[in-house]
């Protein structure tokens, strides 16, 4: 084969030149690079109210789709609820190569609920700022199969770059991203920050939770959440917060962050289906404390038909989820009434 | 000429119209204020009910309906809906006028006039029907059907309203205004300038709740007691009682529809739109009829114990604690 010196010389300068510029990212990154596994949880903020519907829904003034800043890598989003009243939650988790939606919202039109534009928008803010050539991969996985958690996962249909878990009953989702270390548990790679997926089925038949080594936060959709828990199958429901609660041993969980908000400021008092009005919600954040506390009701609940309304989160057994255990004209409990300090 | 030109004809027909259309609104200025509104009880004043009602959407955010809706049942009855996008009650409110006076029963669910502007809906219906009939504005009487807060959210608007008659939220004002002596079951024969209404109690829902039946028009409206929807009773003998005395009235009177205050039914018989729903797609109408309330007279003898009882066109919510939902 003829070779020609000339193109060689330019081959060879050109192959120095990507060596200089691979060894730039690399230095590059080597100082930008974020610590996903560090010794003391990523920081962020919380402090603040979600937006919260309004007395008119028809009136309301706030964007569809809230974004908050968790810290540099993690976002919240909260889709407003005069948009659709169950409000959930989702969030962006960014690595540095992939980037995870956790939930996808409860409505499909991306006319009322823009989730693919708002998420385009993170992830190329993100991007820009983080000075990548290229965007990070967006992995997509849903903690359930409510229609609060998949109504948008239309949205992301077609788009590049871009993978979507397929859930699976009982297990965990199909990814082949995934690195499954069990039937039920494996993890799933972003590039340096490594999530924990557990299948945490009950509420769901598909339910998952998801572990982040960054934040700590133990995301976990509609198995734990300060509202309504209507377990679905209790059998799975017992076992999977026997298997949270022993996650929670094992690794350093700062908080429970789950997929929605039911109950009020008033312990023990949730805010009624489809309410679109939430003025007083409590926080989003539950602590890992309230996984023991659950595990000893469910223990209690053996099964029976039973509603116990504890003052962060209600657990349902048995009964349909529109089911209220007081109200007019029936007694109301009057810890209901008590103002405590939380 | 023999034949006359068809345009000639024409002009003549146009000449007696003109003639005819002066001599109306001669008589119509000069008479009316010598010549009442006959509201004659015998025989029917017919309405017409709208193709849909406002219904909400499945943004409400994104809802692009007015706050109330203003529909002319016929030219002395009006039907206000408020919007379920600013409250999903979609409560209805009713306009009966009279002779120098004019109801409003039931004022809404929302308090605020940024929101929900009754007050500015209510007065321009009534500036309108003033005009149209030639007569100066009736006296405006600010009633309700019961006492609960999606039925009285708007009162205050009221308040501070010239020519107003405010009945009043408490169960001893709503008592004597209408004079009841005997209440629930009395029957109170109320004149709204020449228009006659028959009142009674038909408490069950609510303890200081009515009915209320005009022979003008045959309406027989029934608030929050019995409507297209669930029927939340916390006091269920009281609910038989009063639904009973609707069937007397119905039998005595002739009952042209039963109006009422909220759909919650699907057009799918037995299926509701559950408490809360802000968007309501396949409504039935609100008017029902005498035999739905037949249903209702059958219930009041098979039903004994609280719990939820679903019949076709409403379900009776027999002391379940309220917003309480059959959500699977």
């Amino acid at each position: 084969m003829h070779t020609d010196s000339s193109a060689n010389t330019t081959r060879r300068r050109n192959a120095l030149l990507a060596a200089i510029a691979a060894c730039a990212l690399v230095c590059g990154d080597g100082w930008a690079a974020t610590d996903f596994n560090p010794a003391k949880p990523a920081p962020g903020n919380l402090r603040f109210a979600w937006i919260h519907g309004s007395i008119s829904a028809m009136h309301n003034t706030d964007p569809r789709i809230q974004i908050h800043r968790y810290n540099e890598h993690s976002y919240i989003l909260r889709q407003n609820p005069a948009v659709h009243w169950e409000a959930p939650f989702m969030y962006l988790l960014f690595g540095a190569e992939r980037v995870l939606l956790i939930d996808t919202g409860a409505t499909e039109e991306l006319e009322y609920f823009p989730l693919r534009n708002v998420v385009d928008a993170v992830i190329a803010r993100w991007t820009t700022a983080q000075q990548h050539d290229t965007e990070p991969e967006l992995v997509i996985l849903t903690t359930g199969d409510a229609p609060a958690q998949t109504a948008g996962l239309g949205q992301f249909t077609g788009r590049p770059n871009t993978r979507i878990a397929t859930a699976t009953p009982g297990g965990l989702p199909k990814l082949s991203l995934l690195n499954a270390q069990s039937e039920t548990e494996g993890t799933l790679d972003l590039g340096g920050r490594i999530i924990h997926v557990l299948a945490t089925p009950g509420t769901s038949a598909t339910g998952i939770s998801l572990y982040d080594p960054y934040t700590d936060f133990l995301f976990t959709g509609t198995t734990m959440l300060p509202g309504r828990i209507v377990i679905r199958d209790y059998d799975a429901y017992f076992n999977s917060v026997t298997r949270l609660s022993r996650f929670t041993e094992e690794m350093p969980v700062a908080a429970l962050m789950g997929g929605q908000i039911d109950m009020s400021s008033e312990p023990g008092v949730d805010y009624r289906l489809r309410s679109n009005f939430r003025p007083n919600e409590r926080g989003l954040t539950l602590p890992v404390a309230a996984l023991k506390e659950c595990l000893s009701v469910v223990h209690l609940i053996n099964g029976r038909e039973a509603v116990e309304v504890l003052p962060d989160f209600i657990v349902m057994n048995g009964v349909g989820r529109g089911y209220r255990p007081y109200g007019f004209p029936m007694y109301q409990p009057d810890f209901t009434r008590q103002r405590r300090l939380r | 000429m023999t034949n006359r030109s068809p345009q000639a004809s024409g002009r003549r027909v146009l000449g007696v119209a003109l003639v005819a259309a002066t001599l109306l609104i001669v008589d119509q200025a000069v008479g009316e204020k010598h010549t009442p509104l006959v509201f004659d009880p015998e025989g029917r004043a017919e309405g017409t009910f709208p193709e849909r009602w406002i219904h909400g959407s499945k943004s409400a955010v994104d809802n692009t309906d007015p706050p109330v809706q203003v529909h002319e049942y016929n030219a002395h009855t009006f039907i206000l809906r408020e919007n379920k996008a600013i409250n999903y009650e979609g409560a209805f409110m009713y306009l009966f006028f009279g002779n120098g006076q004019v109801m409003l029963i039931d004022q809404g669910s929302t308090s605020s006039a940024a929101l929900f502007p009754l007050r500015e809906v209510v007065d321009g219906v009534i500036a309108d029907w003033a005009a149209k009939h030639r007569v100066p504005e009736p006296e405006l009487i600010v009633a309700n059907s019961h006492l609960h807060g999606d039925h009285y959210a708007a009162w205050n608007q009221f308040v501070d309203r010239p020519n107003t008659v405010m009945v009043g939220l408490t169960h001893e004002e709503v008592m004597d205004f209408w004079g009841f002596t005997n209440f629930p079951e009395e029957r109170i024969t109320f004149d709204l300038g020449g228009r006659t209404l028959i009142v009674t109690g038909s408490p069950g829902h609510q303890g200081s709740e009515l009915s209320l039946y005009d022979p003008w028009t045959d309406l027989l409206y029934t608030g929050d007691m019995f409507y297209r929807g669930r029927l939340y009773l916390d006091d269920w003998d009281a609910w038989a009682a009063s639904i009973k005395r609707l069937g007397a009235i119905a039998d005595e009177y002739p009952v042209a529809h039963l109006i009422n205050n909220h759909i919650e039914m699907t057009t799918t018989p037995g299926v509701d739109y559950p408490i809360g729903t802000t968007w309501q797609p396949n409504e039935p109408p609100m008017e029902m009829t005498r035999a739905m309330l037949d249903v209702a007279l059958e219930a009041t003898d098979t039903i004994s114990k609280p719990g939820i009882y679903i019949f076709d066109d409403f379900m009776i919510y027999n002391e379940i604690p309220w917003a309480t939902t059959t959500d699977p």
